[in-house]
Formats: structure tokens, C-alpha cells, sequence
């Protein structure tokens, strides 16, 4: 069993700090994760991936290789993501907004999927 | 001219007169304002035969085109000077409310020469510059004396020193709007060498823009970003910078007890997530910021702003500490005294050590929660064993025979981010024109948060041209002046197309970065003025030899000696790490030139 641990409002999402998983790889391990509390699954995962700048370690180790296997006893911390990325809830939504419209210029933002665009004419 | 005002007001306190003359806009348009302007002045200001401490020594703020125009965090500001604790170049910014209404004065960079026959404080409403007498006002603390002095956020600003300034702390800050620090290196004790008590700007002016329609545009989507980046938006407001506690915690680069250890067993209840559970009030935000990472918090004794992550690390995991409402009041204690929080919780430590071995007489030990309060109270009034830990852990540490328990670069005790477990980091503390400080090109984002990718933090070989590229963009953030935060949504080009916007000239990413390490060479070449060489470029010995034994990071040490040749090359540096003619001549610097390259060396 490895023992996951959460951090920062992941916490309070989850309403656990501490949790013991069993699974052979991280991709497993954070899936039953997910199974057992999904709230979190927003937080954590798009498209059965692992979100962009959500921050994993393994005892100790920061990581991208979701297909890591793992041992008994392995350590993982799970942290949000607290830096980079575009996101800003799970499910994000396109938006889509003129900023600014005259004769000779228009300003447009978009944000879909958590890419930030802007149009100028 | 839009986005600058164009003038510089000198004040001498010698003779208690000032002038006003023009900026140089050449100047001005290659090293933009804040930290860039004030290194250029520096250079031209203060040789190596000034001590910090002499009249001859200045006090240049400087805001930049940015600021008070409303762009978002255009609130800092700047002061540059020689520093009394590392005898380096020494800039500090600070946010608040200061730096927008100084601007707002009609003024880009003030100059604070020589030394008042009596203590003094200086009231500048737009082109008013009045000189009052301070001596009532001597001796009082900072939260008392903004008070007393008007302080009104939108209106009318102060910024002071406070007991450690006037007893000449090598590590007193000076302090603005009662909470904010120009935190590092002894910036309080120039001014306190100086007689000046405090400076209030009142200002009515506003900066003119070039295109507002391309600022409005850029307003826009600075928020939009700001607001979608997970952390300018959810983690620092929700958290605070304490956030990062349990992180460098749990991947073993958080060092703990002087550096002993690089993990804290009570990281948790000094982390943000304790914070925010048990005494957090509110948040709270500078002028012009969306982000209000700003943290009010309370205990059963005081109620104020913070503590930031390195506060609460040199309290806490620094002196084996966890108990986290003694490392608030202390924190509060220190904006009140006028202390630098990192310097001097880290001098503690270092005093706890030596102490517990032997090498001082003293009670100190670590985990002694109860032991802060006394200990900063006796540096600020330079009491006992605080008269020596309040010059810094390095000349308190030499004194008593033992120099390497000082954990400082060039002087100036470093943050909480362990180098043997961070190699990038640990090249960023070696090679920093200021001292060992994480604010000159944080390797955080790159080896440990994944921003903008994750590297391996022990990968030692390419290293340095990350650091390189961190510090040349930190040099030109903090010469716009912006919060570095705003860099951890939006991306460097917006920087430059903001300033375009502003200021009607054309830069680009490129010319920014370039703007950043002409700045950093110039700082570079004023250490080299004042003697410092080569062997300056390092760590202290416990961090290049004794690996941790146990955590994530067990088995490592600073591999520094490889990464700063690479280091020097990439800089386009010689061995000795004096940037090279050439590499003058291409960031516009050649005037440096005119004295000897070769006599910058020493044997």
C-alpha cells in the first residue's frame, strides 16, 4: 500500500490529509485516488491525465512519469498546482469577450481549455 | 516623455538643501528605473573608497515607467546602496503604497547624501521638500512613528526606520506603510548613519501614458491571466508564500537547524496550511494587485501582515521551531523594530548552534520558541550577545572562531531553499550580486514547481544558462519595477509590451533580457570595483562537503565548482569571472572599461 498524502486544498477538497492506496504505478495509485474521492478528480485530472502542473513526488522526488511503478510503502505527496499553467477551475468553460470595437481596431479575449488567446485587428 | 517624469530630486542632509535636475533619458531607456537606474547612479556616486556607513554613502530610491500608472503591482519600488552588511551593491524593493505615490510627486529617483548634524525626517508633497526635526521622533518604533506621521494609504505615505536602523544593524531594514521592508543587507542603518528617521511623500500627479488604448488592452489581459494562473489566483491567496513550507519539506530542501538537516519534522504546523487554519484573518493587497497575497494574521498578542515563507522558515525550521504563533509575533516584532526577518532569524540559529557547542557562552538552543523575542529585541538595541548577532551571523560567527557556521554568501544569510538538494539554487545564492537571496532568479519554478518545465534539481552540467536566464529576467523585472508574482502568470513579452505601451518605445522580449543582464553586469563590475573576486562566488563549507544523512536529498552536496565555470562562460566571462571587454561593449557598458580590467583583479 502506498501512502498518499495531500496537501494545500486538496485537503479540504478531499476532507483527508492521508490516505493508504494500493496500486503498481502512479497512474493507478492517483485513478483509485480519484475512484475513492471524486471530488477531486477536477483537481487532478483532464482527460484521465494527470493536470498539468499538479505536483507529484515520490518519497521525496518530484515526477512526470505517471507510469513510475511503485513499492510498497512508496511515499507520494500530491500537491495542486501552485505555479504556471492557465487554468483556473476544474471545467473550464470557453469565454469569449470583445474588449474593445471601433472603426479601425478590435480586441477580443478567448479562454478555452485553459489557453489564454487575444485577437487584435 | 511618457512613463517617466524625468526628474531627479538630491537631498543633502549635510546642508539640509536640495535640487532638482533632469534624468538622463539615454540612461533612463538602457536601464529603465528601480534596480537598473539605481545601480547605473551607484556606479558614478559611490567608489570603493566609501564605507557604507559614511556620510559619502547614498540612499538612491527610484521607481520605474511603470509605476502609479495602475498597470497591475506597479506599486514597488527601489532603494540602491552599499550595502554595511556584504560591502556589495545592495538593492531592495518593496511593495505597498510608497513607491506609487512617490512617483506621484513628480519625481523618479531621490538621492539621499550625506549626514544630518541631528535627526531629521523629510517631507516631500510634489515639488515641496520640507526638513523637520526628528529628535522627538528618535527611538520611536515603526508602527508607532507611521502613525504619528499621517500614514493614509492612498494619500500620504511613510517610510522609516526604526530602533535597529538607529543602532546601525548591518541587518535593520527600512520599513514603508508600517509593514512593508526594504528588507536586506542594512538599507535601515545607512539611513540611520545618516540621521534620517523617516521620509512622507505626498503626491498628486500621474504618469503620462503613450497609447492608452494599447495599456487599457494590456490592463485587460494582465488580469484575465492573473486570474487564470492557479497561482496568482488560488494558491498565493489562499495560502500565502507559506504555501511552499510542506513542499521544500517533503523533498528534502528545506534546511533546518543552520543548515544541519534539510528537512523540519514540524514543517506542518509552520506550514501555509496552519496558517490559513488557525490565524488567518484575512488577506490583504498592495496598490494597483490583484493577486493579495498579503496575509493579516492573529495570535493572542499581535495582529498584522504575514509572515512570508522565508520569515516563517528563519524562526522556524532555521532554529528547530514549530511553534508557529511565537514565529508570528516575532515576525511582527521584527517590522517593528526595523530588523530583516531572514538575516536575523538565521543569525539566531547560527547563535544556537555555536552555543550548543560550545563556542559561545549562551543559553540559546534550538527549539527555544520562547528565546525570539529576547534575542531581537537585544539586536535591535544592540544589547548583549544581540550587539554582535545584530551585524549578521558572519562577523558574529568569525568573531567567536568559527566562520563557516555562518550561513551566508558574500555575507548575507540565505534563504530557506537548501542548496544540496537544489543545484541550481545553489549557483543562484553563489553567484548573486547581493548576497545569498532567492529573489535574484528563483530556481524554485523550474526544479521543483515544473514552471515553465521541471528539470532535475541534482543535474548539475547546463545548469548555469538557467540561472543565467533567471537572473537576467529577475534584473529586468526589478528595474520596471513590477512583483515578480505577476511573472509566475504572465509572461516576459507582456513586460515589454506594457512598457512599449507606456513609454512609446518599442521593446521586446529580447531587449528586455538584454536590459536584464546589462544590469547584472554592471552590478558585476561594481563588486569587482570594491574588491570582490572569484572566491567570493561560493557557498558556505557545510553545504560543498556534508550531504544530508537521511531524506530525500541524503548524499548530496553542492556540486558548485562545475556549474561556475560553466556559469562564467556562459556570462562570457574569464576564469576569474571579469566579464570580458567584448561582452562590455555588447551590453553598451564599455565607459566601465576606462578603469583596468586587470587591476580589478586581486591576487
Amino acid at each position: 500500500m502506498a501512502i498518499v498524502k495531500l496537501f494545500a486544498n486538496l485537503r479540504k477538497v478531499a476532507g483527508i490529509r492521508k490516505i493508504d492506496i494500493s496500486g503498481a504505478s502512479l497512474t493507478a495509485v492517483v485513478s483509485e485516488l480519484v475512484k475513492q474521492n471524486p471530488a477531486l478528480s477536477g483537481y487532478l485530472l483532464e482527460n484521465g491525465q494527470l493536470r498539468p502542473y499538479v505536483i507529484v513526488t515520490i518519497n521525496g522526488h518530484p515526477t512526470l512519469d505517471m507510469q513510475a511503478a511503485l513499492s510498497e510503502q512508496d511515499q507520494i505527496a500530491i500537491f495542486p498546482p501552485i505555479a504556471g499553467g492557465a487554468y483556473d477551475a476544474p471545467g473550464h468553460k470557453l469565454r469569449f469577450s470583445i474588449l474593445e470595437k471601433s472603426a479601425t481596431r478590435c480586441y477580443a479575449f478567448v479562454t478555452v481549455k485553459g489557453i489564454n488567446c487575444h485577437f487584435a485587428r | 516623455m511618457n512613463g517617466w517624469n524625468g526628474k531627479i530630486l538630491e537631498i543633502d542632509l549635510t546642508t539640509h538643501t536640495h535640487k532638482t535636475y533632469q534624468l538622463d533619458m539615454d540612461m533612463a531607456r538602457q536601464f529603465i528605473g528601480g534596480r537598473g537606474l539605481g545601480a547605473r547612479l551607484l556606479w558614478d556616486l559611490v567608489g570603493p573608497e566609501v564605507d557604507p556607513l559614511a556620510p559619502e554613502n547614498v540612499l538612491i530610491f527610484t521607481n520605474g515607467p511603470l509605476t502609479a500608472t495602475g498597470y497591475q503591482t506597479s506599486n514597488r519600488f527601489s532603494v540602491t546602496t552599499k550595502s554595511p552588511l556584504t560591502g556589495t551593491v545592495l538593492d531592495a524593493n518593496s511593495g505597498g503604497f510608497w513607491g506609487m505615490q512617490f512617483k506621484k510627486t513628480g519625481y523618479d529617483v531621490l538621492i539621499v547624501r550625506g549626514k544630518s548634524p541631528a535627526p531629521v525626517w523629510i517631507e516631500i508633497k510634489n515639488s515641496e521638500v520640507a526638513f523637520h526635526d526628528a529628535s522627538q521622533l528618535w527611538g520611536m518604533r515603526v508602527y508607532a512613528l507611521t502613525e504619528k506621521l499621517g500614514q493614509d494609504n492612498n494619500k500620504r505615505n511613510v517610510l522609516c526606520i526604526g530602533p535597529a536602523g538607529e543602532n546601525l544593524s548591518r541587518i535593520a531594514s527600512i520599513m514603508n506603510d508600517r509593514e512593508r521592508a526594504l528588507a536586506r543587507g542594512g538599507t535601515g542603518a545607512v539611513m540611520g548613519s545618516k540621521n534620517l528617521k523617516a521620509i512622507v511623500v505626498e503626491g498628486s500627479g500621474r504618469p503620462e501614458i503613450e497609447d492608452k488604448d494599447r495599456f487599457k488592452f494590456m490592463l485587460y489581459e494582465t488580469r484575465k491571466l492573473l486570474a487564470a494562473s492557479p497561482l496568482t489566483s488560488q494558491a498565493l491567496p489562499e495560502f500565502g508564500t507559506v504555501v511552499l513550507m510542506n513542499i521544500m519539506n517533503n523533498i528534502g530542501a528545506l534546511s533546518t537547524r543552520n543548515h544541519q538537516q534539510t528537512q523540519f519534522e514540524g514543517a506542518e504546523q509552520i506550514s501555509g496550511e496552519a496558517l490559513t487554519e488557525k490565524y488567518l484573518v484575512k488577506n490583504a493587497s498592495c496598490w494597483a494587485c490583484p493577486i493579495g497575497c498579503t496575509r493579516i494574521s492573529k495570535t493572542e498578542k499581535v495582529e498584522g501582515e504575514g509572515p512570508e515563507f522565508e520569515s516563517t522558515w528563519a524562526f522556524g525550521a532555521q532554529c528547530g521551531i514549530d511553534d508557529l504563533a511565537a514565529i508570528i509575533e516575532v515576525n511582527s516584532l521584527c517590522n517593528d523594530l526595523g530588523l530583516d526577518t531572514i538575516s536575523a532569524g538565521s543569525t539566531i540559529a547560527c547563535a544556537m548552534e555555536m552555543s550548543e557547542k560550545g563556542y559561545l557562552d549562551s543559553d540559546l538552543s534550538f527549539g527555544r520558541a520562547d528565546q525570539l523575542a529576547g534575542c531581537v529585541e537585544d539586536m535591535a538595541y544592540r544589547r548583549d550577545l544581540g550587539a554582535e548577532m545584530t551585524d549578521g551571523s558572519l562577523r558574529m560567527a568569525t568573531k567567536y572562531g568559527h566562520p563557516e557556521l555562518s550561513m551566508s554568501a558574500k555575507g548575507m544569510e540565505m534563504p530557506a531553499y537548501d542548496p544540496r538538494g537544489l543545484q541550481g539554487q545553489g549557483l543562484l545564492y553563489a553567484t548573486s550580486n547581493r548576497g545569498g537571496c532567492h529573489m535574484r532568479g528563483n530556481m524554485i519554478g523550474l526544479e521543483v514547481l515544473g514552471l515553465p518545465k521541471l528539470i532535475d534539481r541534482f543535474q548539475v552540467q547546463g545548469k548555469s544558462s538557467y540561472v543565467i536566464l533567471n537572473q537576467n529576467s529577475n534584473a529586468a523585472i526589478d528595474s520596471l519595477v513590477v512583483c515578480k508574482f505577476t511573472n509566475m502568470g504572465v509572461a516576459d513579452e507582456y513586460f515589454a509590451r506594457v512598457l512599449s505601451a507606456v513609454t512609446g518605445i518599442q521593446y521586446d522580449t529580447g531587449a528586455m533580457i538584454k536590459i536584464g543582464e546589462r544590469v547584472w553586469n554592471l552590478e558585476r563590475m561594481y563588486n569587482l570595483r570594491e574588491g570582490f573576486t572569484r572566491k567570493e562566488d561560493t557557498l558556505p563549507a557545510r553545504l560543498l562537503t556534508e550531504a544530508p544523512l537521511d531524506g530525500p536529498s541524503k548524499g548530496w552536496v553542492s556540486q558548485l565548482e562545475p556549474m561556475l565555470k560553466e556559469y562564467y562562460r556562459g556570462r562570457g566571462w574569464d576564469e576569474n569571472g571579469v566579464p570580458t571587454p567584448k561582452k562590455l561593449a555588447d551590453l553598451g557598458l564599455a565607459f566601465l572599461q576606462e578603469q583596468s580590467l586587470s587591476s580589478l583583479v586581486r591576487a
